[in-house]
C-alpha cells in the first residue's frame, strides 16, 4: 500500500514531459522489440529460403552429376561389350568419346558443387561434405584416366591387325604354314590355338598357361622332326618365340583391364555414398530449413502476441496514466476556460498537481482576475467611444449625403476594365437625375456610357493603378438621357475603392452660354442698330427727297395730255424714282424700325408667287444648271409676316444658293412645321411653340467658318460689290426674321448650306386678297384733312395729292401748328409726319391732339422713324400708316381706309 | 534535460546489447602458414585425423587387419592423443590392389584435414597411393610394404618412389638377394623357375632373386605369372616342370600361394622340386590352410628381434585382442605408428588455445631427419629413400606346421644381413 501511495505521489510530482516521455518511451521500447522480432524472423526466414533454394540447387546438381557418372559407366561398359562386334573405330566413336565427355560434364558439376558447398550459406553437414566432393571430384577424374586408359589398352589388344590379338593370330597362321608338313605338329599347334581361342572367350590365365605348355612340346616337336627343314624348323623357333612373347603381352594386357574394372568397381563403390549422402544431406537441409522456418514462424507469432498484449496493457496504463495525469485536467481546465469565455467571469480553475498543469491553472486564474477588472473597465470604455463612434459615422455621414458635390464610391470589376457604383450620396441623385438604387452595383459605363468619351474614365484608371488623386476639369459629359457639365475629383482608397467627387457645373455653365449667345446677339442688335440708324438717317432724307421725285412726276403726268412729249422724261423721273425708293426700302429693312404692313399668309403661296414673278423666272434662266426641287408642306401653318419681306428673304437665298453652285446642281425649297420647347427655343433665341419653317437648301461648295460669323452682316459680301449683290442680301434676310419675331438658322458644309427661316405659326385665318381700287376709287368727298409735316415739299405734295383726290386739305408746319389749329377747327383726318424738326414729333403732336379730340383719326407718314413711336402713336389710336416716298394711290388708299375705321 | 534523460535512459541498454551481440563475433587470430607445401590446422576441439591405408578384404585382410592393430596399440601407447588432441582413424580398404589403392587414397586426400596415412599393407596398393598422396603434400609411413620399386633399388631412386613416402618394413630388394644365395649356395640349386602375380612386390622379389642367382651362376629356366585371383595352378607348375627347374620361388601372397603348394603338391614332377615363398605367407593363416603340404616349404622373410620389447608388445597384443599376432608385421606398423605420432608431435605448432598448426614440408623432414628411434623391432633410421629399418632377412622352413607361425619363426635356416 505503502509503494502504491508512493508511486501516486511521484507520479502527481512528476512534469508533464517526464510523464510523456516516459509513456511514449516504453511504447518506443515495444516498437523496437517488434521490430528487431520482425526483422530477425525475417532474416531466419530468408536464410531457411536461401539455404532451401541451395539443397534444392545441390540435390539436383548432385542427380544430375550423379546421372552423368552413371551414364558415362554405362557407356564405358557399352565400349567393352559391343567393340569386338562393331570395332573398335565405332566403338570409340558411339561409346568411350561420349563417355570421356560425360565424365568431364561431371567433373564440372562437381567442381561447381564444391564452390557451393564451399559457400557460407550450407549447414555445417553440408560443409563437411566438401570431403566427399572432393573425393568425388578425384573418382571423377580418375575414372576419365582410368576410363581412357582401359580404352588404349583394349586398342592395344584388339585393333585390327596390329592388335596383340591379330598378331597372335598371324603368328600363329605363320607357325602353321612352317609346320603344315608335320601332321603331329599341326595337331599340336591347333591345339595350342584351341587353348589360346579358350583363353580370349574366358580370359583364365592358366589357359594361356596351357597354349603356353603345348607350345614347349611343340617346340620340342618342331626340333625333333624329321619332316621339316632345318630352315622351317628355324623359322617355327621364330614364330613359336613370337606367339608366347605376344601371349605374355596379352595376358599382362588383360590382367591391365582387369584392374582397371577394378578400379572403376571401387571408384563406383567410392562415389555412390556420396552421392546419396549428398541428396540425403540435401534433402534434410530441405526439411530443416522448412522446419525452422515453421519454427521461426510459430515463434514470433507468440513473441508478437506477448508484445502486442503487453503493448495494449501499456498503452491502456499509459492512457489512464494520461488520462488522469494530463487530460482529465485540460479538459477541466478546458471546460472552466470556456465558461469563462461565456461570460462566467467568477469561475476558478481548481487543481492539486504540482506540474505545468497546475502553473496554468494558477495562471488562468490569476488572469481571470486581471481580466475581470479590466473588463469592468473596459465596458465603461467601449459604451463611451462607441457614443463617440456613432456620432462621428452619423456626422461622416451627413456630411456625406449633404455635400453639395455629388461624393461616389466606386470598386474596380473584371480585368480592371470597368468600375461598380459602392455608394453615393444624394447629390449624385440630384446631378445624376438617378435613384441611388438604380446606381449601386451597375457598371459606370453602363449608366453613364459617355463617361469615357469625357475621359473620366481614364482619370479612373489612372487613380486606381498610380494611386495618386486627379482632377478632371469642368467638362461636358453628354449622352441620350443626359447633357451636363460637371467638374470631378478622384482619389482612391486605402480600401482600394475610388472616389469622385463632382460638382455640377451645368447651370453656370449654360448661363455663360447664354450670357455669350446673348451678348453677340446684342452686339448684332447694336451693330445692326448703328447700321439701321446710319441708314435710317439717309433712309429718311431719301425718302422725303423721293417723295418729290415719285410724287411730282405723279402730279405732272396726270396733268399733262397723253400724248406729252414730256410724258416718257416724266415717266422715267418717276421709274427712277421708285427704284431709289425700292433700295431706301431696303435700307430701311436692314435698318430695322421700318414701319412694315404685316399680313397673314400662307407661306407655301408667297413661295409659289415668288417662283412666278419675272424676278425668279430671269435668276433661273441666269443658272440654267441649276434644277429648283420645291417640297411644300400643305399643311404648313399660316404666318403672320410682310410678304415684300419675304419674298425678298427668298429672292436673296435663292440667289446665294444658285450663286454658290459652281456648275451643275440643284437647290431645295421646303417648308415644314416644327414645335420648339423651351430649350430648343432658347438655342435659337426664340419663344417655345409651333413654327412654319422654309428652308432653302443647296449643294453648293459650303461657306466657311469664319465668313458664317459675318454672313448677316451688312455690306459683308464675297462677291463684286455693285455687281451681283448690295451686301444687303443676309441682312436683309436677318433683320427680317428678327421683324418677324422668327430666327434663321444656317448650317454649312463642304456638301452644301441649308438655311431655316422659323416663322411663329399664326392661328389667325389668312385676308382674303384686297383688290386693287385704283386712283377713281380712291376720291374723297371734300372731307377735311390737316396736313402735318416739316418739309415744305413734302407737305405741299401732300397738299396737292389729297387737293386731287378730292379732299379739303389744311397744310401745317409743326406739331404745334397742327395743336394749335386743331384747338380751333375740327378736322376728319390728319397726315401726321412722324418725324419733324424742330419742335415735337408726331407721336408727341397726336398725343396732345387726342387730348382735344380724343377719336381724331389720323394717318401717320414716315420716311423712317422709330418704329416705337409709330406703334405708340398708333396703340394711341392713329389707324393709318404710310411710308415715305409713297404714291397717290398708296396715299388714297392709306387716307380711305382710315377714314372708313 | 529530464526529456533527454528518459530518453537516453531508453536507448543505452539497446545500443548496449547491440555492441555485446556484436562483440560475440570475435574474429579468429589468422596463422600464417609458411610451410611450402601447406599446414593442416587443427582446431581445439578437433582431432588428428590420420587416414589408414590398408588390405582389409580377400586372403591378405588378416595382413592388414594386424596392420591396423599395431597402430591401435600405438596410439594406445599415446593414449590415444597427440597434443591433447585425439587421434582419430580413417580407415580405407584398398583390396591389396594397385586400384585399391589410388580410389583409398583419393578419400584420404580428399579431406585436407588428413595429417598423414598409415599404410599400406600391399605394396601394388601402395605404389598408386603413393603417387597420389604424395602429390597432394600427404606424408605416408607403411609398416608392410616391402617392394624395392617404392623406394630405392640398388642405391638409387626406384621408378615408384614418391616423397613423403616412408616404411618400416624393410625393403625386400635383398630378400631376394637372400633367397638366390641360400638357394645356390645351400640347397645347391642351379634351375630355377619364378612365379610372380604381376604385383610390384612379387615382381621386386622374383627380379631381385633373379639378379642375385644369375650373379651367382644360377639359371632361371621358368619366369611366369599368376592372376589374383587365379585357382588352377596346374599349367604354370606344368611349365615348370617342363623348365626342369629344381627350385620354384613364387613370392604370392594368400590364396595364389597357397593354391600353388597344394596343386604342386598334387602334381607328379614336383616331388623334387623345392618350393619358397616370400614373407607374405609367414602367416598362421597360411599354416593353417596347407598344413603337412607345406612341411620342407622355405620362406624368405624379415628377421625381428625377439627381444623385451617385443614380447612386450605381443602381451600388449594379446590383452587388446586377446589372441595372438598372426604375424609379426604388426610391430613396424606399431613402430610406423609411432614414428608418425612423434614427427607430428615434433612438428605441430600449439597456440594457447590449442589449435595445432602442422606444416607438411615439416612432417616430411623430421621424418627423414629421423635418426635412431628406438623401434620395438630395432633402431630406425629413415633414408633418403624413406627406408626407415636396415633390412635383415632370414629363410625359415616350415618342418612343423603344428608348431605354428612362432615355429617357422624360429626355424632360421639362413640370415643375411646386407652390407651398410
Amino acid at each position: 500500500m505503502k509503494l502504491k501511495n508512493g508511486i501516486f505521489q511521484s507520479r502527481q510530482s512528476m512534469s508533464i514531459t517526464t510523464k510523456f516521455g516516459l509513456g511514449f518511451g516504453l511504447l518506443l521500447v515495444l516498437i523496437v522489440i517488434v521490430a528487431a522480432t520482425g526483422y530477425l524472423s525475417l532474416r531466419s526466414i530468408r536464410d531457411a529460403e536461401k539455404s532451401i533454394n541451395i539443397s534444392t540447387e545441390i540435390q539436383r546438381l548432385v542427380l544430375e552429376m550423379n546421372s552423368g557418372m552413371e551414364k558415362a559407366r554405362r557407356l564405358h561398359g557399352d565400349f567393352f561389350l559391343h567393340y569386338p562386334e562393331i570395332g573398335l573405330a565405332e566403338a570409340h566413336e558411339y561409346y568411350a568419346q561420349p563417355s570421356v565427355r560425360q565424365i568431364a560434364q561431371v567433373v564440372t558439376i562437381s567442381k561447381t558443387l564444391k564452390n557451393m558447398v564451399a559457400g557460407l550459406m550450407v549447414s555445417d553437414a553440408f560443409k563437411k561434405s566438401h570431403v566427399d566432393l572432393n573425393l568425388y571430384l578425384s573418382s571423377a577424374r580418375r575414372f576419365a584416366d582410368t576410363s581412357i586408359l582401359s580404352v588404349e589398352l583394349v586398342t592395344e589388344l584388339a585393333a585390327p591387325e596390329k592388335g596383340l590379338e591379330a598378331l597372335l593370330d598371324k603368328h600363329c597362321a605363320l607357325l602353321q604354314a612352317e609346320i603344315v608338313k608335320d601332321n603331329k605338329l599341326e595337331h599340336l599347334h591347333f591345339e595350342m590355338k584351341s587353348f589360346v581361342k579358350d583363353y580370349r572367350i574366358a580370359r583364365k590365365r592358366f589357359l594361356m598357361q596351357s597354349a603356353f605348355n603345348v607350345a614347349f612340346t611343340l617346340r620340342k616337336g618342331i626340333g625333333n622332326s624329321s619332316l621339316l627343314t632345318r630352315d622351317q624348323k628355324n623359322r617355327g623357333f621364330i614364330q613359336l618365340d613370337r606367339i608366347i612373347n605376344i601371349a605374355e603381352k596379352i595376358l599382362d594386357v588383360d590382367v591391365a583391364i582387369k584392374s582397371k574394372f577394378n578400379d572403376f568397381a571401387l571408384q563406383e563403390s567410392a562415389v555412390t555414398p556420396i552421392s546419396t549422402t549428398l541428396v540425403k544431406l540435401a534433402g534434410e537441409e530441405v526439411a530443416q530449413a522448412q522446419k525452422k522456418i515453421a519454427k521461426t514462424h510459430g515463434l514470433a507469432t507468440i513473441i508478437m502476441a506477448l508484445i502486442t498484449i503487453a503493448g495494449l496493457i501499456a498503452a491502456v496504463n499509459i492512457a489512464r496514466i494520461l488520462n488522469r495525469g494530463i487530460t482529465h485536467r485540460i479538459v477541466r481546465l478546458t471546460e472552466t476556460a470556456a465558461k469563462f469565455r461565456k461570460g462566467n467571469l467568477n469561475v476558478i480553475a481548481v487543481d492539486e498537481g504540482k506540474d505545468e498543469l497546475s502553473e496554468l491553472a494558477m495562471t488562468f486564474n490569476s488572469m481571470a482576475a486581471n481580466i475581470r477588472e479590466l473588463i469592468n473597465n473596459l465596458e465603461k470604455k467601449v459604451e463611451q467611444r462607441t457614443a463617440r463612434l456613432a456620432e462621428s459615422e452619423k456626422r461622416f455621414r451627413q456630411l456625406f449625403e449633404h455635400s453639395s458635390s455629388g461624393v461616389a464610391v466606386y470598386e474596380p470589376v473584371g480585368n480592371r476594365d470597368d468600375f461598380i457604383f459602392k455608394d453615393i450620396n444624394h447629390a449624385v441623385e440630384v446631378i445624376e437625375g438617378v435613384k441611388r438604387e438604380e446606381l449601386i452595383g451597375r457598371k459606370v459605363t453602363e449608366v453613364f456610357p459617355g463617361v469615357v468619351e469625357s475621359g473620366l474614365f481614364d482619370v479612373f484608371r489612372k487613380v486606381w493603378q498610380t494611386g495618386q488623386s486627379a482632377h478632371h476639369p469642368v467638362s461636358v459629359y453628354s449622352d441620350d438621357r443626359l447633357s451636363s457639365w460637371h467638374e470631378n475629383f478622384v482619389y482612391k482608397l486605402p480600401s482600394g475603392e475610388i472616389v469622385a467627387l463632382c460638382d455640377d457645373l451645368t447651370t453656370q455653365k449654360q448661363a455663360e452660354l447664354e450670357k455669350q449667345t446673348l451678348e453677340a446677339r446684342l452686339q448684332r442688335v447694336r451693330k445692326m442698330e448703328a447700321i439701321g440708324l446710319l441708314a435710317g438717317g439717309i433712309a429718311h432724307d431719301l425718302n422725303n427727297i423721293l417723295s418729290g421725285i415719285i410724287g411730282y412726276p405723279e402730279l405732272l403726268l396726270m396733268q399733262i395730255p397723253e400724248d406729252s412729249k414730256l410724258r416718257k422724261s416724266i415717266k422715267a423721273i418717276h421709274n427712277a424714282g421708285q427704284r431709289a425708293a425700292a433700295v431706301v426700302a431696303d435700307l430701311l429693312t436692314v435698318a430695322r424700325g421700318v414701319a412694315t404692313a404685316k399680313i397673314i399668309v400662307s407661306l407655301n403661296s408667297i413661295i409659289t408667287e415668288y417662283q412666278n414673278s419675272p424676278e425668279h423666272q430671269k435668276l433661273q434662266s441666269m443658272h440654267k444648271n441649276v434644277n429648283c426641287i420645291t417640297k411644300l408642306d400643305p399643311n404648313v401653318h399660316s404666318i403672320f409676316c410682310s410678304p415684300i419681306h419675304l419674298k425678298k428673304c427668298l429672292m436673296n437665298l435663292l440667289i446665294n444658293a444658285m450663286e454658290a453652285i459652281d456648275g451643275k446642281g440643284h437647290v431645295d425649297i421646303s417648308t415644314y412645321n416644327r414645335n420648339l420647347d423651351e430649350r430648343s427655343a432658347k438655342k435659337k433665341g426664340i419663344k417655345a411653340g409651333e413654327y412654319a419653317i422654309l428652308c432653302v437648301t443647296d449643294n453648293g461648295s459650303g461657306i466657311s467658318a469664319h465668313d458664317l460669323e459675318h454672313i448677316f452682316e451688312p455690306f459683308y459680301t464675297k462677291k463684286v460689290m455693285g455687281r451681283s449683290g448690295t451686301g444687303f442680301g443676309l441682312a436683309i434676310v436677318w433683320n427680317s426674321m428678327q421683324e418677324h419675331d422668327g430666327a434663321v438658322l444656317v448650317k454649312s458644309s463642304e456638301q452644301g448650306t441649308s438655311f431655316e427661316l422659323y416663322f411663329p405659326a399664326s392661328k389667325q385665318e389668312i385676308a382674303s386678297e384686297q383688290k386693287k381700287a385704283g386712283i377713281s376709287g380712291l376720291k374723297g368727298n371734300g372731307e377735311k384733312i390737316l396736313v402735318v409735316d416739316d418739309e415744305k415739299q413734302l407737305r405741299d405734295l401732300a397738299g396737292r395729292m389729297l387737293d386731287i383726290l378730292g379732299y379739303d386739305v389744311k397744310c401745317v408746319r409743326s406739331g404745334e401748328k397742327a395743336i394749335d389749329y386743331l384747338q380751333q377747327n375740327n378736322v376728319d383726318l390728319i397726315l401726321l409726319d412722324m418725324l419733324m424738326e424742330p419742335g415735337i414729333n408726331g407721336r408727341e403732336t397726336y398725343e396732345n391732339i387726342i387730348k382735344i379730340h380724343p377719336d381724331q383719326k389720323a394717318v401717320i407718314v414716315s420716311g423712317f422713324s422709330e418704329s416705337d413711336d409709330i406703334r405708340k402713336t398708333q396703340q394711341l389710336g392713329a389707324q393709318g400708316f404710310i411710308g415715305k416716298p409713297y404714291s397717290m394711290e398708296q396715299l388714297g388708299k392709306a387716307v380711305k381706309e382710315a377714314m372708313s375705321n | 534535460m529530464k526529456t533527454q534523460t528518459v530518453i537516453w535512459s531508453l536507448i543505452l541498454p539497446v545500443i548496449l546489447v547491440a555492441m555485446l551481440l556484436a562483440g560475440c563475433d570475435k574474429s579468429k587470430q589468422n596463422f600464417k602458414c609458411s610451410d611450402s607445401i601447406g599446414c593442416v590446422n587443427v582446431d581445439p576441439d578437433e582431432p588428428i585425423k590420420i587416414g589408414v591405408l590398408q588390405a582389409l578384404s580377400g586372403k591378405v585382410a588378416s595382413l592388414g587387419q594386424e596392420q591396423i592393430q599395431g597402430i591401435e596399440l600405438a596410439i594406445d601407447e599415446w593414449n590415444g592423443k597427440i597434443l591433447d588432441h585425439p587421434i582419430v582413424l580413417q580407415v580405407e580398404d584398398t583390396g591389396c590392389s594397385a586400384e585399391g589403392g589410388a580410389n583409398a587414397v583419393l578419400k584420404m586426400i580428399a579431406d585436407p584435414q588428413t595429417v598423414a596415412i598409415l599404410g599400406t599393407t600391399c605394396s601394388d596398393a601402395a605404389a598408386t597411393a603413393a603417387h597420389a598422396m604424395s602429390d597432394a603434400g600427404l606424408t605416408m609411413i607403411s609398416g608392410n610394404n616391402s617392394a624395392p620399386f617404392l623406394t630405392s633399388i640398388g642405391g638409387k631412386r626406384a621408378p615408384d618412389w614418391h616423397s613423403g613416402y616412408f616404411r618400416t618394413a624393410p625393403n625386400d630388394e635383398n630378400a631376394g638377394k637372400a633367397a638366390a644365395m641360400y638357394a645356390f649356395r645351400e640347397l645347391g640349386i642351379r634351375k630355377a623357375a619364378m612365379i610372380n602375380d604381376g604385383d610390384i612386390y612379387t615382381v621386386g622379389l622374383t627380379d631381385g632373386f633373379r639378379n642375385a642367382f644369375q650373379k651367382l651362376g644360377g639359371k632361371i629356366v621358368l619366369t611366369s605369372s599368376v592372376n589374383k585371383g587365379d585357382k588352377k595352378m596346374q599349367p604354370v607348375l606344368t611349365a615348370v616342370i617342363n623348365s626342369e627347374a629344381q627350385f620354384l620361388f613364387f613370392p604370392l601372397f594368400q590364396p595364389e600361394g597357397n593354391h600353388i603348394l597344394l596343386q604342386a603338391r598334387k602334381m607328379t614332377g614336383f616331388e623334387n622340386i623345392i618350393l619358397m615363398s616370400d614373407g607374405s605367407l609367414i602367416e598362421e593363416s597360411f599354416i593353417e590352410a596347407v598344413q603337412e603340404n607345406g612341411k620342407g616349404m622355405y620362406f624368405v622373410g624379415p628377421h625381428y628381434p625377439d627381444n623385451s620389447d617385443s614380447d612386450s608388445m605381443n602381451m600388449k597384443y594379446e590383452t587388446k585382442y586377446n589372441t595372438s599376432p598372426s604375424s609379426t608385421y604388426y610391430l613396424s606398423a606399431y613402430d610406423a605408428a609411432n614414428l608418425l605420432f612423434q614427427s607430428i608431435q615434433k612438428v605441430a605448432l600449439q597456440e594457447p588455445d590449442g589449435t595445432l598448426h602442422i606444416g607438411r614440408q615439416s612432417l616430411r623432414d623430421v621424418l627423414y631427419a629421423t635418426k635412431n628411434f628406438k623401434g620395438v623391432t630395432g633402431s630406425l633410421t629413415c633414408d633418403e629413400f624413406g627406408d626407415c629399418v636396415f633390412p635383415v632377412f632370414n629363410i625359415l622352413r616350415l618342418d612343423d606346421p603344428t608348431a605354428g607361425l612362432e615355429g617357422l619363426r624360429k626355424n632360421v635356416m639362413f640370415s643375411y644381413t646386407p652390407e651398410k
